[in-house]
């Protein structure tokens, strides 16, 4: 097994969850549980094709700029997965639905609709299109097994770990981070420091929407060159992605590291020698981790790894 | 006047309601579906650009033309909804549904195919065979369910991403055993018994007759189970307020494990019909996202059973009905029709707003004192 392309191929399988992870952190710190990650992923993975193809029924096939095309496509992508995100900050906030029902309807719409819409969407550029939203850097192979494993990837790649910092300072160092914060813990206290609680928790779900929405469009564009966008399993990916969230105990930069040994986890049947049979087996490993790494947070109940107090429980209010 | 600009009143006031006669709030739900329901076909007229009326009528056309498809997709995603509402009354949000019935089914699909052949032999084999499949099969679900249970009442495990996690490991675990099965030459061993029928259950006026009976009964059981026992009534409670539970001396962590032991039944007999009457065969989508569906239709339908089978019959007409215009007016896959049901549930859960709360638009320029 090579490590140096064993740990490339980690880190872009792990950005999908990594984006995912961010986004529901950023909601999650604000109380709202959203189980409708994959249908906001696969929303996003539809927005970004759809960007692209406008970007090349604009500019036409032959004058494809990379980070033209990835503008266009993280624009879309974070607009259609915000759009997903809106719908639900409507249902749970304003007209205090169930969390979890919503999220669930959420992934169900937004799953059935990247499909549907999928099979419908003319397909044949996204490859080209895929080229060159995947790389960055070009002659990375001078640096070696250094150049491969940090600067093989594409923009997005990058993006998502620069986001996941962001994330991480905002929550941690800044003021409106710990309003965040404080009402994912107690609305009610929050409220009554005469914080806007809904005000807080629509731009906490549209942004962390838009983020997640990103991991759809890095799956299908740059991970998987844009080949198996209708089939793509965005759905059990979106549902990893929550589970990281947990694994990361709410704190996005470990959900770099947990990222990287999540996507390792699902390509590791690829590095070993297994026979087919045994395949099968190894597709369990990522569920199995991540159902392990629930119990232990559970049991070690550390103050710092438990999820913020309100979490799943929407605000009312007149109700106090 | 200026003393009347200090005390800002908001635009939009909102109240609780006091419960709404129940006539009423069963009409904001109908009249809910029902004007969602055209909308999304007018939705869905958008895309085709065809006759309107003509896609409502291969609508309800493909929705009936096979009746008994429909009534056992009502009753399955019946059975999956009964089969996680008592551990939903106690809040322990069962998403795993899905995962304990596949794991049921996949321990009676692996009986059918190593006992087959001793099956064959005679009906008295055939019937051990089928006792042996069930009591199996809800002993592998049972041990499923139980696991986030334990995890939940000694650790406070989050259940919802732990029963979820469960699914896909049932899903791997399926994989790998259609794989071992067909000797890894393909990827499952397709329908099992296919010529010898063992295992298989016997047909009564149709293939889904008896499967829909059983699921009738049980429904009826846990209906009684539910309100007229004592575990019913320790359940409501613990869902009600676990502290609360806790002061009257009710062994909350008992009632959890207890509970959560009668979904896994109830998954372990779905997993059984699965295998033994309506596939024969198993594949990691073989429950397809119902255990998802249900836990929608088990909320909504409040808990209530009859509501319960009422919400099924109209999901599963919906999902018949939009797969047949999908496939006439060429849409491609079947997931038109989750976005319609998407569609159609957030209006619903929008109305669900509505019966809860009252809504008032404060005029601004109201002179006081008319009220």
């Amino acid at each position: 097994m090579n490590l140096v392309t064993f740990l490339t191929a980690a880190i872009s399988m792990g950005v999908v969850y990594l984006y995912g992870s961010v986004g529901e952190t950023i909601m999650e710190k604000g109380g709202n549980l959203n189980l409708g990650i994959p249908g906001i992923m696969s929303l996003g993975a539809l927005g970004g094709v759809i960007g692209c193809n406008i970007y090349i029924s604009i500019f036409g096939v032959d004058n494809i700029v990379g980070i033209f095309i990835i503008l266009f496509a993280i624009i879309f992508a974070f607009l259609f997965a915000a759009i997903g995100g809106g719908i639900y900050a409507l249902l749970t906030v304003t007209f205090q639905a169930n969390q979890n029902v919503t999220g669930l309807i959420l992934t169900t719409f937004g799953v059935g609709l990247m499909k549907f819409i999928g099979s419908n969407i003319d397909q044949s550029n996204l490859t080209t299109a895929s080229r060159s939203i995947s790389k960055l850097f070009t002659n990375y192979e001078a640096l070696g097994w250094f150049g491969e494993i940090f600067c093989s990837h594409g923009f997005l790649v990058y993006l998502a770990f620069i986001i996941a910092i962001l994330t991480s300072v905002f929550l941690k160092r800044t003021r409106k981070g710990l309003f965040l914060r404080s009402i994912g813990e107690s609305p009610q206290t929050a409220d009554a420091q005469g914080i806007n609680v809904t005000l807080y928790k629509y731009v906490a779900i549209l942004v962390g929407s838009g983020i997640a929405g990103l991991g759809g469009l890095y799956y299908v564009m740059d991970r998987s060159g844009g080949t198996t966008f209708v089939e793509a399993a965005i759905e059990a990916f979106g549902w990893m992605a929550v589970a990281l969230v947990i694994f990361s105990m709410w704190k996005p930069t470990v959900g770099i590291f947990g990222s990287i040994l999540f996507g390792g986890l699902y390509i590791l049947p690829s590095f070993i020698n297994v026979s087919n049979i045994q395949l099968k087996l190894f597709e369990i490993l990522p569920y199995l981790v991540t159902v392990l790494v629930l119990i232990i947070t559970s049991i070690v109940n550390n103050k710092n790894s438990q999820p913020p107090q309100s979490l799943g429980i929407n605000y009312y209010r007149e109700e106090r | 006047m200026s003393e009347n600009k200090r005390t800002h009143t908001p635009l939009i006031s909102v109240f609780k309601r006091e419960e709404l006669p129940r006539s009423k709030s069963i009409m904001i739900r109908v009249a809910t579906f029902v004007g969602s329901f055209f909308v999304a076909m007018f939705l869905c007229f958008l895309v085709i650009k065809e006759n309107y009326f003509g896609i409502i009528g291969t609508m309800f056309a493909g929705a009936v033309i096979r009746p008994w498809k429909l009534l056992m997709d009502t009753a399955l995603l019946l059975a999956f909804g009964i089969a996680i509402v008592p551990a939903f009354k106690m809040k322990f949000w069962n998403m795993g549904a899905n995962g304990q019935v596949l794991v049921g089914a996949l321990v009676s699909i692996v009986l059918m195919f190593y006992l087959g052949d001793f099956a064959a032999k005679s009906t008295i084999n055939n019937i051990l065979l089928l006792l042996l499949m069930l009591v199996c099969s809800i002993i592998a679900s049972v041990i499923w369910a139980v696991i986030p249970a334990i995890f939940k009442v000694f650790f406070k495990t989050n259940e919802t991403l732990f029963t979820l996690m469960m699914n896909y490991i049932a899903g791997g675990l399926v994989a790998y055993v259609n794989y071992v099965l067909a000797e890894g030459k393909k990827e499952s061993p397709g329908i099992v018994n296919a010529a010898t029928e063992a295992g298989w259950f016997p047909v009564v006026v149709d293939k889904y007759f008896l499967p829909i009976v059983i699921i009738l009964i049980i429904s009826v059981l846990i209906y009684f189970y539910m309100s007229k026992t004592k575990h019913g009534y320790e359940i409501s409670v613990v869902g009600d307020s676990i502290n609360t539970a806790k002061y009257v001396g009710m062994k909350t962590g008992k009632i959890i494990i207890r509970t959560l032991i009668v979904s896994g039944i109830i998954c372990g007999i779905i997993g059984f019909l699965y295998s033994s009457a309506i596939n024969h065969s198993i594949n990691q989508y073989t429950c397809g996202s119902l255990g998802f569906t249900a836990v929608l239709v088990a909320w909504l339908s409040n808990f209530n059973p009859l509501t319960m089978g009422g919400i099924s019959f109209v999901l599963a007409f919906l999902t018949n009905g939009t797969s047949k215009v999908s496939s006439i007016y060429r849409l491609g896959t079947n997931d038109f029709s989750n976005v319609i049901i998407g569609l159609i549930f957030f209006s619903i859960l929008i109305s669900e707003f509505f019966i809860r709360f009252r809504v008032r638009i404060n005029k601004r320029n109201r002179k006081e004192g008319v009220e």
